[in-house]
């Protein structure tokens, strides 16, 4: 089963002190490698400012239970270029109130444009 | 032909397979997913869609009971290109696609009825092309108003009740949101329509039809 949770614009930004921002619509979470860890996306509720910015688009957010093709959790997809969607999982969903930083899997899986065989 | 003998039969042929709910943004059928069912809708409300290569949705029809769909697909089996969502909370029962390929072809009746429908979406596919075209952006707003009044406008009065909000009608119109609201309030200043919160009231469809025949 596929649900779409959320869609909207994403900014990808980077500070002056080298930390990635990431905007979707009005939530804000700082982006950040953890060693031995990988990807991070944490909670951010303090104001950013960009020094420059790294990419823009619209986003697709996605919930995959007991799909043969996808794995089952949250899909969020990033338009990255024509046609181009770069998918990350995010095996506890979106930072909230309960968990302020959550994993970011990068995948080459995407629901929004599959690739035909 | 009794069209709610037709029905009757449909509902009747259906009603013996699964029936499933769907909730808002559930995707039935993914694009570039050959569909395992053909869907006839008890309640709610599915748009199928395609994504444009700057990552918009392109909403191209809306299936509300008692349409049964995918089938472009049941019939020619022509791969699917396209998505399916839930809209709202929906039922549908699910049959596989060669049964109701049967079923249709042995029910005359049934095979007629559903080329009217498809003629009818057919009409509604060339004007909006041919506004699409040729019109400008308050012709495709008003054209779309009109669409959306005629298939699931909720009567009051002399006017409808629609549930849709600008950037609705911006996705169908294949319009900038920001566009659409430039578009809306010259409408409601010409007394067409009024916007309540996620609704939009069309004061008279025949009005409206009037206006948008004026538009090409």
């Amino acid at each position: 089963m596929l649900t779409l949770l959320r869609k909207g614009d994403y900014r990808l930004i980077e500070t002056k002190g080298q930390v990635k921002i990431l905007y979707l619509d009005d939530d804000v979470y700082a982006w950040v490698h953890a060693q031995d860890i990988g990807e991070l996306l944490i909670a951010s509720h303090v104001p950013h400012r960009a020094d420059y910015h790294l990419a823009s688009g619209r986003y697709r957010l996605y919930e995959a239970e007991s799909e043969a093709r996808f794995a089952s959790q949250q899909h969020l997809e990033l338009l990255v270029g024509k046609r181009h969607w770069q998918g990350y999982l995010l095996p506890a969903g979106l930072p909230d109130g309960s968990q302020l930083r959550v994993r970011l899997i990068p995948t080459l899986e995407c629901i929004t444009l599959p690739q035909v065989v | 032909m009794d069209l709610l003998v037709v029905a009757q039969k449909i509902e009747t042929f259906f009603a013996d397979f699964p029936r499933r709910q769907y909730q808002p943004g559930q995707i039935l059928i993914q694009a570039q997913d050959n569909p395992e069912y053909v869907f006839y809708v008890v309640e709610g409300r599915i748009k199928q869609y395609d994504i444009s290569e700057r990552g918009d949705e392109v909403v191209l029809n809306t299936f509300k009971s008692p349409a049964f769909f995918p089938m472009s697909y049941a019939i020619t089996k022509q791969p699917n290109e396209y998505f399916y969502e839930a809209e709202v909370e929906t039922t549908a029962h699910i049959a596989p696609p060669a049964e109701v390929v049967a079923f249709i072809r042995a029910n005359p009746d049934v095979m007629y009825d559903l080329l009217s429908r498809v003629y009818q979406g057919l009409d509604g596919l060339l004007g909006r092309l041919a506004h699409m075209m040729a019109g400008s952006a308050r012709g495709r707003v008003l054209y779309e108003l009109l669409i959306e009044g005629r298939r699931f406008g909720e009567e009051r009065g002399h006017g409808v009740m629609l549930t849709l909000t600008e950037t609705d009608l911006a996705i169908h119109a294949g319009l900038a949101r920001e566009t659409v609201s430039r578009e809306i309030g010259k409408l409601k200043a010409e007394g067409l329509v009024s916007v309540i919160k996620n609704e939009m009231f069309v004061n008279s469809l025949d009005r409206l039809a009037e206006v948008v025949s004026k538009e090409l």
